[in-house]
């Protein structure tokens, strides 16, 4: 009987059983993993191949065992069926499981499997008859119907997948190499007759091999294709992401899908994220889940949701803070993975607390960290570790994937938030026009009541005579027409006091400034008050000084600024009351003071009453008139003169009006161009004005002046001056090169004369007008590396030479110059408005009057020295030198009564009182100083420990400055007298900043600042720094001046 | 024959001035106050026949010393004629409430007003 190769292996001895189990192992297995790794199309294909060989084995095995027992075809047909059955059956459960997968191609190729399989059978049975086969034809048959079926449904599959794509395409390949060297091995066998060939022998070593091969892919899983380019992503460079993000059909899309439309759907922000860290938890079996995230302009990542074990927290108590800045330094700290970051707990150090709050166990060492990325900017990161089991493959996919439901959150409220403040402004213009409603019927009321009394009064009378025209005496006549005219007086103040009110409001006041002798104005003025005076019985008590005080002003406002001052005073002290009016110099300024002996005004009105049309008493019942004007006036006459105006109560009884009206002895050249008419003057002059009182403020001098190139004639002019005489500003040119302005604008180096006087190459000439002392300090002015003028000053205001401390203070201030030089050249050309840089410039001037320039220039040696100690570059104490000047100046804008509240402040209060950090900020951004001064101004009280203000940062977040300021501000704090608590002494002081060192600040600006302190001789006196050092160095310099002469020329140089 | 007498109460002086000269001209006695207080002290004590009485005046305004005097059996019978510059309806319609008689709106005519004090004081008997 013959037999071919294939049959000697499976039919001869033991070798049936062994194919028998051989299948039955590749069944079960192919199965059972199949469905164990849902993958279930492959499994339908694998378990239908591997039933087929069962069925097929089976048969053979009875046959051969029992032979004519069954015919090969059965089995042939058996295999073909069977086949086909288990591979639709798989097919349809893979369909069922899998929808988006669904394809009917995959079914179908059960249709052509069950159609060979069983004609196959069919030709067999009906060619055999029912005998075993004898022929070459019949083997041929029998082979083809045994090994068809497999070997076409293979084939079908290998043309629709790729040979090496993943084992899936590897097993078909297997199981097809078996199939169709078997039908080789038939056809062989069939026409090699009776004979064992060593081709028959190789098709069955084929089989043999094909069958381990696919038992071998089917046992040992290797990743599928999807899975190594998820692999991929890991390796790629932090922060690069795959292009495509595979969902691989797994449930997370649809999460992230249901998060989607949650967020959509209007949920709450916090639900959202507690189903973010739920969906999370379950995906990755993650130990702890963290999710923050920050605003565009926010420097910190606030926790949004921590889940530790399964279990929420929406306000995890960390006490970490976290700046983007820091967040960035630890990524590039720890090992980036693909899209995200493997931190360790040991790299991490103290910032672990950021991630896990203190207290909770760390289970693991690392944890993984996955940025949420808009737009190239990190909005935040989710975090999780401590996996319970190990984590899917694709965990960083995964959190990357939520991170797309975190930006959706982030631009869901942000929107919100957009609506929220649109919704606040319009109500904040709402209420604003209620109040402009409200000052509008106020107006309509007073006015209507002011108006009507004097005329009703005029009217009456003058009835009266007509009526009585023949029969009233003389006497009543003039009476009567004095009083009309009286009355008549009152309406044309009050409509004198609406239009200049109204000019003041609409910026169309002409200012002409004159010489303005204000001892004589106050005299002139109570002369012209004296009726009132008379009438009501009331005393006036007037301090002038024995000099004559002399302002640059209008004459004109400054008399109605009196006028409404000192009537106001009268009108509401009682009879046999007392006005007292007082007049001083100061400095650079003259002060004004009117005070009655009235009722006072109430605390929480004192700084209302110089808004128009605010009466303390706007009742009916309202003891006093008046249209409400007067003070609202009087406020706008000294705001234009760029003074100062308050109200405080004395404490016996009445009010006390001070008035501060800077003595502007600035002269600004004329400007002469088409340009410079009308307003565009006046505001180039104010503003001009102001900048040299700002550089002679700071450097505390008498006289102060700007120069700037004349591009045409190429000489130095000055532009504006203070000190000097009007002749020689307007006339001066100097020649570039020539005298010391000229030489410094040539060589760009800054030229510093202790004493004139001593110098043996500068000869003291005539020109003393200019100079009290001998002293003075000439600086480039820069613009960009560019030297655009020169900067002088002379006079210290103490009388005293100027230092070389001086000297850095006013080569730091040049920069600034040039930058608002630059911008009034802007506003003259292109309209730039620069009443915000007014603003500020007046601030800073006016903070710096109240603080006592002494005292200040000691608190900022002290920072300046601890900066140089602390080894900070050039650029940052320059920094540190202006920031010392401006970085309270929000200040300013916090109202007075919470600013000298004797009491404790209440929460609301404080809160105000803290905004004053980014108010300071936004009052000085239009001058466009260094980002560092800007930093300065924001985070000086910013705690070492993250208990500070506005932003609560930590440690080296806070810029270095910052952190000196604040100690020194501190102290300074301390040392002066508090609101509610008694000044320190410099010792108590000082161990307090020691007490808070590491907390409030930082260890090493406290050491630093000790040390200065010692070296430095501070001491207090009356409340205020003093520094031995300083004095010496004075003492000093006076002594040894005459070596110390830097620069010599002759005297007629300085001008 | 003695014509009647009337208060004038006003804060402001130059109308009261005026009032007693215009009435006082014809032929009534003229008592003048201040403000509330008085009025209510010179009412009760000299028993005026007709007040004159404005109503923005310090402290208490003319709408209270109105209800005193018409709280007080002494003086609730007196007819008081408002002079205000408060001129609408709603002032208009309190000042009856307190009980005012008339009601006169300031910048207002002497003559008129004497003609109305004419008639009430002739109504008044």
């Amino acid at each position: 009987m013959f037999r071919s190769g294939a049959e000697i292996m499976f039919t001869g001895d033991g070798g049936a059983v062994a194919y028998l189990f051989l299948v039955l192992l590749i069944s079960i297995a192919s199965i059972g993993r199949a469905s164990m790794l849902d993958r279930c199309r492959k499994g339908g294909a694998m378990g239908g191949v591997a039933a087929g060989f069962f069925l097929f084995a089976a048969s053979r095995t009875i046959h051969v065992l029992f032979p004519g027992a069954a015919h090969p075809g059965y089995s042939a047909a058996a295999a073909g069926a069977g086949l086909a059955g288990i591979y639709l059956l798989m097919s349809g459960t893979a369909s069922g499981r899998r929808e988006t997968d669904y394809s009917p191609w995959n079914a179908g190729l059960a249709v052509p499997a069950a159609l060979s399989g069983i004609l196959g059978g069919a030709v067999m049975l009906a060619v055999a008859g029912g005998k075993p086969p004898d022929s070459a034809m019949m083997r041929f048959a029998y082979h083809f119907a045994a090994f068809a079926p497999a070997g076409l449904v293979a084939g079908l599959a290998l043309g629709r997948r790729r040979i090496g794509a993943g084992n899936e395409g590897f097993i078909f390949a297997s199981a097809s190499l078996l199939a169709v060297s078997s039908a080789m091995a038939g056809l062989i066998s069939a026409g090699l007759t009776g004979k064992d060939s060593f081709w028959i022998q190789l098709f069955a070593l084929v089989d043999v091999a094909g069958i381990f091969l696919f038992l071998m892919a089917v046992l040992f899983e290797t990743p599928a294709p999807q899975a190594r380019e998820e692999e991929g992503c890991r390796k790629t460079v932090p922060g690069a992401l795959p292009d495509e993000m595979p969902l691989g059909g797994k449930i997370p899309g649809r999460k992230m899908v249901e998060i989607s439309m949650k967020i959509i759907g209007g949920e709450k922000e916090q639900a959202v994220y507690k189903a973010l860290a739920d969906a999370i938890y379950e995906e990755t079996q993650a130990g702890f889940v963290l999710i923050r995230t920050a605003g565009e302009i926010d420097e910190k990542f606030e926790p949004k949701v921590w889940m530790h074990n399964g279990v929420i927290s929406q306000h995890p108590n960390f006490s970490m803070k976290l700046s983007k800045s820091r967040f960035n330094a630890l990524c590039s700290e720890g090992s980036a993975a693909g899209c995200g970051y493997l931190l360790d707990r040991d790299t991490l150090g103290e910032d672990r607390d950021a991630f896990v709050p203190e207290g909770v166990e760390w289970s693991a060492n690392s944890i993984v960290v996955v940025p949420v990325r808009e737009d190239g900017m990190i909005s935040g990161f989710l975090t999780a570790g401590f996996f319970k089991a190990a984590p899917p493959p694709d965990l960083l996919d995964v959190l990357r994937m939520y991170s797309f439901n975190v930006i959706e959150i982030c631009a869901r409220e942000s929107l919100k938030e957009k609506a929220r403040s649109a919704r606040k402004a319009l109500s904040s213009c709402k209420e604003e026009l209620e109040s402009a409603n409200q000052l509008k019927s106020n107006f309509l009321s007073i006015v209507s009541h002011e108006l009507r009394t004097p005329l009703t009064s005029i009217k009456a009378y003058a009835e009266t005579l007509l009526d009585n025209i023949r029969t009233i005496e003389r006497d009543t006549i003039r009476n009567f027409l004095m009083v009309m005219s009286d009355e008549n007086d009152r309406v044309i103040k009050l409509v004198d006091n609406m239009l200049s009110y109204s000019s003041m409001e609409t910026g169309h006041l002409k200012v002409e400034k004159s010489a303005c002798n204000l001892g004589a104005m106050i005299t002139a003025s109570l002369k012209e008050l004296e009726k009132s005076f008379i009438d009501k019985k009331v005393n006036t008590d007037v301090r002038l000084p024995r000099k004559e005080v002399v302002i640059d002003a209008d004459t004109e406002l400054i008399r109605q600024l009196l006028n409404n001052l000192i009537s106001n005073a009268v009108k509401f002290t009682p009879q046999m009351g007392k006005v007292t009016i007082s007049l001083e110099e100061e400095a650079s300024a003259a002060r004004i003071v009117v005070q009655d002996t009235g009722k006072g005004i109430p605390e929480d009105q004192l700084e209302m009453i110089f808004e128009r049309f605010h009466q303390v008493d706007a009742s009916d019942t309202r003891e006093f008139g008046g249209s409400g004007l007067g003070l609202a006036i009087c406020k706008n006459i000294v705001e234009w003169h760029d003074g100062r105006i308050w109200v405080e109560n004395v404490k016996e009884a009445g009010a006390k009006f001070v008035v501060i009206l800077p003595a502007k002895d600035i002269i600004v050249r004329q400007a002469s161009g088409p340009g410079h008419i009308g307003s565009v003057r006046f505001e180039r002059e104010r503003y001009l004005s102001l900048l040299v009182e700002m550089i002679s403020e700071f450097l505390q001098a008498k006289k102060a002046s700007i120069m700037v190139l004349n591009r045409e004639k190429n000489v130095l002019q000055v532009l504006a001056a203070k000190g000097l005489d009007p002749e020689f500003v307007q006339n001066t040119n100097v020649e570039l090169g020539e005298r010391i302005a000229g030489k410094v604008f040539l060589e760009g180096e800054s030229i510093h004369v202790f004493d004139i006087e001593k110098d043996g190459t500068i000869g003291r000439v005539n020109n003393s007008a200019y100079y009290g002392t001998n002293s003075f300090i000439s600086s480039p002015l820069r613009e960009n590396e560019k030297i655009i003028g020169v900067i002088n000053v002379s006079d210290h205001v103490d009388g005293r030479e100027f230092t070389k401390a001086d000297m850095e203070v006013l080569e730091a201030f040049s920069g600034i110059a040039a930058g608002m030089l630059k911008k009034l050249d802007a506003f003259e050309t292109v309209s730039y408005n620069f009443e915000g840089l007014k603003e500020a410039m007046k601030s800073i001037l006016h903070i710096r009057e109240g603080r006592g320039s002494r005292n200040l220039v000691n608190y900022s040696l002290v920072a300046l020295a601890v900066g140089r100690r602390l080894g900070l570059a050039e650029d940052s104490l320059t920094a540190l030198r202006m920031g010392m000047n401006v970085y309270d100046l929000g200040m300013m804008k916090i109202p007075r009564s919470i600013r000298v509240k004797k009491e404790e402040l209440a929460d609301r209060e404080r809160r105000k009182l803290h905004e004053h950090a980014n108010l300071g900020y936004k009052l000085l951004s239009p001058m466009g100083l260094d980002e560092k001064i800007m930093k300065m101004v924001r985070y000086h009280h910013e705690y070492f420990d993250g208990s500070g203000y506005p932003e609560g940062l930590v440690r080296d977040e806070i810029p270095v400055e910052a952190r000196i300021i604040n100690v020194v501000d501190s102290f300074r704090a301390l040392i002066s007298h508090g609101p509610y608590r008694r000044a320190f002494t410099i010792d108590e002081a000082r161990n307090e900043i020691i007490r808070n060192s590491g907390t409030k600040f930082d260890p090493r600006v406290v050491g630093a600042f000790v040390k200065v302190l010692h070296e430095m001789g501070a001491r207090d006196s009356d409340h205020e720094l003093v520094l031995d050092s300083v004095e010496k160095e004075l003492d000093e310099i006076r002594e040894n001046n005459e070596n110390k002469v830097s620069a010599g020329k002759t005297r007629e140089d300085i001008e | 024959m003695r014509k009647g007498k009337v208060l004038v109460v006003d804060d402001e002086v130059n109308i009261t001035q005026i009032l007693e000269f215009s009435i006082g001209s014809e032929g009534y006695e003229v008592l003048s106050a201040s403000n509330g207080e008085e009025a209510v002290e010179k009412a009760r004590r000299e028993q005026p026949d007709l007040i004159i009485l404005d109503i923005m005046m310090p402290r208490i305004d003319g709408y209270e010393t109105c209800r005193i005097l018409k709280s007080n059996p002494l003086t609730k019978n007196i007819p008081v004629v408002l002079l205000t510059a408060k001129g609408r309806d709603i002032d208009k319609r309190l000042g009856y409430e307190v009980g005012a008689t008339d009601y006169i709106i300031k910048p207002f005519s002497p003559g008129k007003l004497i003609e109305r004090i004419h008639e009430l004081l002739v109504n008044a008997r």
